[in-house]
Parts: C-alpha cells; structure tokens; sequence
C-alpha cells in the first residue's frame, strides 16, 4: 500500500510483538498522538506504539490508509474528479464494512483508537458500542459486552429504583 | 491497556457517556457495573431540558447535536408537551385516535379523545397536562380555530368547550397552570383565571373567574370583560378589592348563589340573542365570581383564609361552574346544536365548511382561523425591518410571569433570520403587570417555547439564574445585563418545544 515515492516522508512504526509497519507520514499524522512526536521531534528513526499488537496496529493503519486526505498525486489520478458526497458515501460504506469484526477486536480497536487519538476510528468504533447500550436491556448489554456484573442483588435493586422510570 | 469493558479508562467511558444524551441510556449505563457508574458519576452531567423537534428528534442545548427520540411512535409529529410527557399528533391514525400524550422516558402513552373536537385543518397551538390529585389528567388545548380556539379534555372521556358567545377564548395567547389552576393571558395582556372543576356528575365545567390583572380596552376592538366587569364599576372595584372576596364567600349562600349562576346564565344567553344584559344579572354575577383575585398576590391570602371560609368558597365555585356545565358548555354529542355535533373528522371537515359560509361573524378573521397569537410591528419601512412580539405565561415558584419577546425579521442575505431585540419580563402583582427589572427572583431560569414554557431552578445543570432561553430564536437573554446571545442549539422554526425528563440519578 505504503510504496516509497519521491518526495514522501515514510516513518516506521513498531508494534511491542517486534512488527514493523513503514508508513507514509500523513497516513501516521491520523494519529494526533503520532503527530505531536513527529511534530516534537521525537520520531527519528521509529516509533513504538506500546499495547497495540500488530493484527490492531494493521487494522489501524488499514484505517488511516483509507482516510487520510487525498491530495495531490497520491492515489489514483481519477480520484480528483470524484465529487466528496459521493467519495463520503463511498467512505461510510467501507467503514461499516471495516467494523464488521468480532468483539474483542472492536474492544481493542476502540482503545488502539482512543490512545492514538484517531478520531474517526474513536467515533467509528464507539457508535457501534453506543448503538448496542441503546438498543438493548441491562442484561443484554452485559451479556453483549461480556462485562462482569459486580453489583451485589441488592445494590443492583437500588440501582434500578433510584431510576425506576428508566427501567419500564 | 484494559482487558475488559468495565476496566476501560474513564475519560474513554465519557466519551461513550458524551454521545448517550438520552438519560434513560444513562440509566441503565450506570448500572452495568460500578466502574461504569463512577465513570458516569464524573461525566454524566445531565442537562434537565431537552429540546424535542416536531419530527421526534431531540438535542440537548449544550450538546447541539441532534438525536432520534427512541420510542416515538411512527407517523407522528410533536405538537406540544408537559414537563416530561410530549403531545402528538398522528397523520392518519386507522382507529381516527390522531392525538395522544406519550412519554418517552417511560414509554407510555395514554389516547386522547380529540379527534371530534378538532379538525383535520386545525392547527394546534398549545397542548398542557396536568395530573389532578384524584388521577384525572386535565388537558388544555389552544388551537388556531375561531369556534374551538380552546378545548378542555379530562383523560379522554370528558370535554368541555366554551359556548360560541364566549369571544374571550378567541384573545388568548398563552396558557400556564398554577398548581391545579390555569390562567390565560390574552393579547392585549388581560390575565384571568379558568376556574376547572368537576359537576354533580362528574363532569368537566368551568367558571371565567374575573380579571387577575386589568388593561384598558385595546384596539383588538373586543372587551370580553364588558358584561361583567363593566367600566362603571371598574374603579369601584379596585377600591374594594380585598374586601370582595369576603362579600363573595361570607355574603353568599349556597342558595343565593343557585340563584346567582341561573341569572348569570339566563343573561349570558340573553347576550347572545344580541340583548343587553339585565343589570341585576350582571350584578349579581360579579358578585360570586369564584375567584375576585384583583390582586393576584392576595391568592396566597386566599388560600389560607380559615377552613371554613374556604370551603365555602369551593362550594360556590361548584355551584356556579355546575350550572355553567349544564347551561354555557357544548357538551360533545348533545343536539344543542346539529352543526356543532360531529362524531368524526369526516363530517367535521363538513360541517366547517358550512360553518364558514352561512355563519361568519364579524370578528371572525380569516375564514375559522386565529391569528398565531402575536403582532406584528413594522419599525421601518426602508429597512424592511419587521418586529414580532411573542408573550409567553410562565408559571414561576407560583408566582405568574408575562414574557414579551420582540423579535426582529431580517432577511440581510435573502435568507430570513430571526433575532431577539427586546424582552421584557412582568409580574402579576396588585391587579398590574409589574417589570422585573433586577432578574427572576429565587435563582430561576425560564425556558421558553411557543408549545411549552418552564421556570426551573438554576442549580440543577448548567443552567444559570437570570437567563430566559428561547427555543425559537435560538438565544439566551440575559436579564441582569439585558444581553442576548446566540446558542449552540440554534433553530431556524418556531415549533420546537422543551421537555423535561424525570431527573437522573447518578
């Protein structure tokens, strides 16, 4: 995806399990968290995301690949002449296809995405798990999210009644 | 990194919390597990007010973002709301039941029984609810309809509608409840009391009380007053305006005031047959007017005159409005008069167009519409500057507020825009509208709609004191420093309405 060209600043990032990804820098500066250390100075030669392992790393940079702003030559030279409500709709479709994943990975992704600070990850990933606490009951949303319930029964009674009209 | 749901991070939780504005979402957020609701704890600020559009979605004012309103019933739209319940009205309900109350954060939803009374062109203009002790749900309705510009309902079985002489209804342009009594402003500013009650059988009825604050006669061209309240005895009343209620409630017994109401019914039907009114009649009547608040301050007096003085006093109100009931009030299938007794919308929309050909009265504007219930001033010509003034009634710590909203229409880039560039705010105190000029009083805020208006105290949320919120320019006003400022949640229409959910407990 990444191929070196002229002109392009690539920088490398290094997951803890010892993968390297070499990426373009805009695709990195998606990250606002990656674009304060280049910005700092601090990303000589690479920049190792801790906590990230490489299958989310890869997703991530999957992401930024697609969203990063086309300008310029980068790309397909088509690309300049498709109109940006049709390159959106075109965006959002692959979007809800990227996030077509199972929970432990979308869990991961929404944390990769937070510390990262990738904004549209962050939205994209934290849509769906608003969407799955609206539409379901507590127990659902426990059951969907595999959280643990650490309420005693009667806590959880109380919990209930102070806002009983949330429950019917 | 976290490895479970309850162990994300808090700042990451308010972010999820920051897109879950609907509290019941919070609700049942905070209860997953403990580590969510300490998260909530810190992040869930809960705005109390929403913001409910026509079309069902809500925002919240400091949010402006836009959100469905989950639970709002297809083929709808908001025309109204109380507190935490919301009026709508269907498009083309298959049982013809086009209105109901819902409550979103309960889901309930309880029918009313409107269809008969309003027809399809109708627009509505105010919905209010209220609760009566015994569990009745009163329903007050404006609409924009010259012949029932104003509609009584009792949870949906029992309507009451004032008779066609009663002009009065046709001015009025806000209603507020005060505990279980509504009041009415009309447009020239005259505030009076609309004594709701039930009959020997149960029935809705109502007594016009008089006048809680008094204008002159206006260019409205109509003194709905001058039958009772005539201008001869205007000033002599307001001498003795504390001692009227003693005259009504000591003064009167029961039996007298039997006699009293069926005078004041014959000369009401005597008005109507165009005859003027037999002076002892109008005497009479005012003399056991329910409620001869001149000045409104003095009904805290009245509420806590000894027991038995009071009793009295509800004994006469049910007398009077009982009669009213039987004699004044358009029950909804009675033959009292053919044209008035409609069943269904169908021969409703019918009858109305016979209405308006054989039967239009002089005051009747435009065919059987109101106007909306506000002015409009032309400040200057050249600039095409038009100025609007809203009055809006608001209950405040029980106390009853007059808001005026002048509102400017410019169109600077052909695009129509409306900014606030007055407001005023009065008390109903000593039969006047009295300025409040240093701020609300009692560290309130209002919110203001054109559906429903609220005073709430300032320290719940963000809201600060002194600040009146206006959902149709989009502003809030600053009444201490006489300043407006745009907000985030700005609207371009007028038919937004605020709505309060019950309050989250976090």
């Amino acid at each position: 995806m990444a191929t070196r060209e002229a002109g392009k600043k690539m920088i490398m990032l290094k997951s803890p399990d010892g993968m390297e990804f070499e990426v373009e820098e805009a695709v990195a500066m998606e990250s606002q968290t990656i674009r304060k250390m280049i910005e700092d100075d601090c990303a000589d030669t690479a920049i190792l995301i801790p906590n990230i392992n490489s299958k989310i790393l890869s997703r991530v940079i999957e992401y930024c690949n697609k969203h990063v702003p086309t300008t310029g030559a980068t790309g397909a030279a088509a690309s300049d002449t498709v109109a940006p409500a049709a390159l959106a709709e075109d965006l959002k479709i692959w979007d809800a296809e990227f996030i077509k994943v199972n929970r432990a990975t979308r869990f991961d992704l929404i944390q990769a995405a937070s510390y990262l600070n990738i904004k549209g990850l962050l939205d994209l990933t934290s849509q769906t798990t608003i969407d799955t606490i609206s539409d379901n009951s507590l127990e659902e949303i426990r059951s969907f999210l595999s959280t643990k319930n650490d309420y005693l029964p009667e806590e959880e009674q109380t919990i209930r009644r102070e806002n009983q009209w949330a429950f019917q | 990194m976290a490895s479970s749901w309850s162990e994300l991070p808090h700042e990451l939780l308010g972010l999820l919390i920051a897109r879950l504005p609907f509290p019941n979402d919070r609700a049942r957020f905070r209860a997953v597990c403990r580590s969510w609701r300490s998260a909530l704890r810190y992040h869930g600020h809960q705005a109390r007010q929403l913001i409910v559009r026509p079309g069902g979605s809500f925002m919240t004012p400091s949010d402006g973002r836009s959100y469905p309103l989950p639970s709002f019933p297809d083929n709808t739209i908001c025309i109204g709301s109380t507190d935490d319940w919301i009026a709508l009205r269907h498009h083309d309900h298959p049982d013809g039941r086009n209105f109901l109350l819902h409550n979103p954060f309960t889901n309930t939803s309880v029918p009313l029984e409107l269809d008969a009374v309003i027809a399809k062109a109708t627009k509505v203009r105010k919905v209010l609810v209220w609760s009566t002790a015994a569990g009745d749900l009163i329903v007050a309705v404006l609409t924009n309809n010259t012949r029932r510009p104003f509609i009584l309902s009792r949870g949906g079985k029992d309507v009451w509608l004032p008779g066609s002489w009663d002009l009065l209804y046709n001015f009025i342009v806000d209603i507020a409840f005060v505990g279980d009594k509504l009041y009415a402003i009309t447009q020239d500013e005259n505030l009076f009391p609309i004594d709701i009650a039930m009959d020997g059988d149960g029935k809705l009825m109502v007594a016009d009380g008089r006048r809680v604050v008094r204008q002159p006669r206006s260019h409205y061209g109509y003194n709905a007053w001058s039958e009772s309240e005539s201008e001869s005895e205007f000033e002599e009343e307001e001498e003795e305006a504390t001692e009227t209620f003693n005259v009504g409630v000591a003064g009167t017994s029961d039996e007298e005031a039997v006699r009293a109401s069926k005078e004041k019914t014959v000369g009401a039907f005597d008005e109507y047959d165009g005859e003027t009114l037999d002076e002892e009649a109008s005497r009479t009547t005012d003399k056991d007017a329910t409620v001869p608040l001149d000045d409104f301050d003095n009904q805290e007096v009245v509420e806590t005159l000894d027991e038995e003085a009071t009793k009295i006093s509800n004994e006469d109100e049910k007398v009077v409005g009982g009669t009213s009931n039987v004699e004044l009030t358009w029950p909804l299938n009675d033959d009292l008069d053919e044209e008035w007794d409609v069943t269904s919308s169908e021969t409703m929309n019918v009858a109305y167009e016979e209405e308006g050909e054989e039967d239009i009265e002089p005051w009747v504007r435009d065919e059987n519409s109101l106007n909306d219930g506000f002015d409009y001033v032309y400040d200057d010509a050249l600039s095409k500057a038009l100025t609007s003034i809203f009055r809006y009634l608001v209950e405040s710590c029980g106390k009853l507020l007059m808001v005026k909203h002048y509102m400017q229409l410019t169109a600077p880039n052909g695009l129509p825009t409306r900014f606030t560039c007055q407001v005023e705010v009065f008390k109903a105190s000593a039969g006047a509208w009295v300025p409040m000029t240093v701020g609300l009083g009692g560290d309130q805020a209002l919110f203001v709609s054109m559906c429903f208006s609220k005073s709430v105290p300032a320290s719940c949320g963000d809201v600060e004191k002194d600040i009146i919120y206006f959902v149709n320019t989009g502003e809030v006003f600053n009444m201490k420093f006489n300043t407006c400022s745009p907000v985030r949640w700005k609207a371009s229409i007028t038919f937004e309405t605020w709505v309060f959910p019950s309050k989250l407990v976090v």
